[in-house]
């Protein structure tokens, strides 16, 4: 019951995004160079890394060896995962990789292409490590992610137009890369500290 | 290492970061008390809000480039043979494409379709997806900002069956090929919908039991199938998300 719950919400949660104002927005980089392309995917593939070995480090210890990580890539195959991981986990994982390009001021198309490009650098060089790609992720992880980022980078906005702070809170949740230094949306937040008095508070600002 | 030491030393190497993040934060943030606030937009290298040279995809002019569709919508599968449940299954399902359209009339894509169905003993999650091709059919007239279009693809389709009540479920896979049909049409605010009808039979040629434990499936019998077909019919209604 709990998966039927969580995919209803992926798919009925952005619905409430339709009354956005528009000064609240996305806003398309007009030109990206092929370095800082190349630096965008070099982040995001180190942070993937990163979690892979922090969240794996039990399966790595079991069933991780060097020969499965340069043998697999050869071998991709359709994995045995459930619904809840394959569709749901995927999904969510996806639209990480969607939203994060998506902050780097990339185009909807642009960003789902390079979701694919991020997608498939973690299924054949990184997960090798202790399983064979799987064709199911090659295709879920960016296409359902994709849908599900755009979905969530709409109610962000939605919340975030609310201008009151739990609706901001929610906004930060739905798209966390919202918070990175040079988000390409319609608006940014930065900690300023006040020379006067302890503490620090949290400005936004429309450009 | 534990997730609150890993958000520790984060938190310890903040400062160190923060030439390097707080001059892009005070491009970007300003400060209310600023004498001379930067510009609206300052910082940002904006792309124009409507590129009139960048050709948009119309139903009936279909534009080069890289495309994603995706509907949601009801599908029904029919099984013949050793299948130990009812032979007709019905429920929902969604259907996405992402493909490269090479001329106004072809898109070559990788097509999904995702179906959740029930029988009497056991919910189903089938998967199908592979390499297609979508075809404009220009020959047949329809109205205006409206196409008809066919479409074929193949591949492989995984069948998951969960027995009501059982730990264990049966993932039964084997190739695929479909054909199907739809309508294109375009609003007069730029969005273009779909609805399609597609027909697909799946060959199933393994069975296997699969247990999970913890986040890993294991397989735990497996056996071919040699005398099942399962089709499916599935109707979708949806949009060209870009």
């Amino acid at each position: 019951m709990r998966r039927w719950a969580a995919l209803a919400l992926l798919c009925l949660l952005p619905a409430l995004a339709l009354g956005a104002e528009r000064r609240y927005a996305h806003i398309e980089k007009a030109e990206i160079s092929g370095l800082e392309r190349a630096e965008n995917f070099g982040i995001l593939y180190g942070a993937q890394w990163g979690t892979y070995l922090l969240t794996q480090r039990e399966t790595i210890r079991e069933r991780g060896s060097f020969e499965n990580w340069h043998k697999n890539p050869a071998r991709p195959h359709f994995d045995f995962d459930g619904l809840s991981f394959n569709l749901i986990g995927h999904s969510i994982v996806g639209q990480f990789y969607y939203q994060y390009y998506r902050s780097r001021g990339y185009g909807e198309a642009a960003a789902f292409l390079w979701s694919v490009f991020s997608s498939s650098a973690f299924e054949f060089t990184i997960e090798t490590t202790t399983e064979r790609p799987s064709f199911q992720d090659l295709y879920q992880t960016p296409v359902f992610g994709s849908l599900v980022g755009m979905g969530f980078e709409r109610l962000s906005l939605f919340f975030h137009s609310q201008e009151i702070w739990p609706a901001r809170v929610l906004g930060y949740l739905f798209n966390p890369f919202s918070l990175l230094p040079g988000s390409h949306y319609g608006f940014t937040a930065a900690p300023v500290p006040n020379p006067k008095a302890p503490g620090v508070a949290l400005l936004w600002r429309l450009p | 290492m534990s997730a609150w030491r890993v958000a520790r030393v984060a938190l310890a190497l903040l400062p160190a970061l923060s030439p390097v993040l707080l001059p892009s934060l005070a491009a970007h943030a300003g400060n209310p008390v600023e004498a001379n606030p930067p510009k609206p937009g300052a910082g940002f290298d904006f792309a124009p809000e409507e590129d009139p040279a960048r050709e948009r995809f119309k139903a009936d002019h279909w534009s080069r480039g890289l495309h994603l569709l995706a509907g949601l919508g009801a599908n029904t599968s029919f099984y013949r043979s050793d299948a130990e449940d009812a032979p007709v299954a019905a429920g929902v399902g969604w259907a996405t494409a992402a493909g490269y359209v090479f001329t106004p009339s072809v898109m070559l894509e990788i097509s999904s379709n995702v179906g959740l169905r029930r029988l009497k003993r056991a919910a189903i999650w089938d998967t199908v997806f592979g390499p297609g091709v979508r075809f404009r059919l220009p020959w047949v007239s329809s109205p205006a900002h409206t196409s008809l279009y066919g479409r074929a693809f193949t591949g492989w389709g995984m069948e998951v069956r969960y027995p009501y009540g059982s730990g264990e479920r049966t993932h039964v896979t084997g190739p695929v090929g479909g054909l199907g049909g739809g309508i294109l049409q375009g609003t007069a605010r730029g969005t273009v919908w779909f609805a399609e009808v597609v027909g697909y039979v799946h060959f199933f040629q393994h069975r296997y039991r699969v247990q999970q434990s913890g986040d890993l499936p294991s397989v735990v019998g497996e056996r071919p199938v040699v005398t099942e077909t399962g089709a499916a019919l599935t109707v979708s209604v949806g949009i060209l998300v870009f």
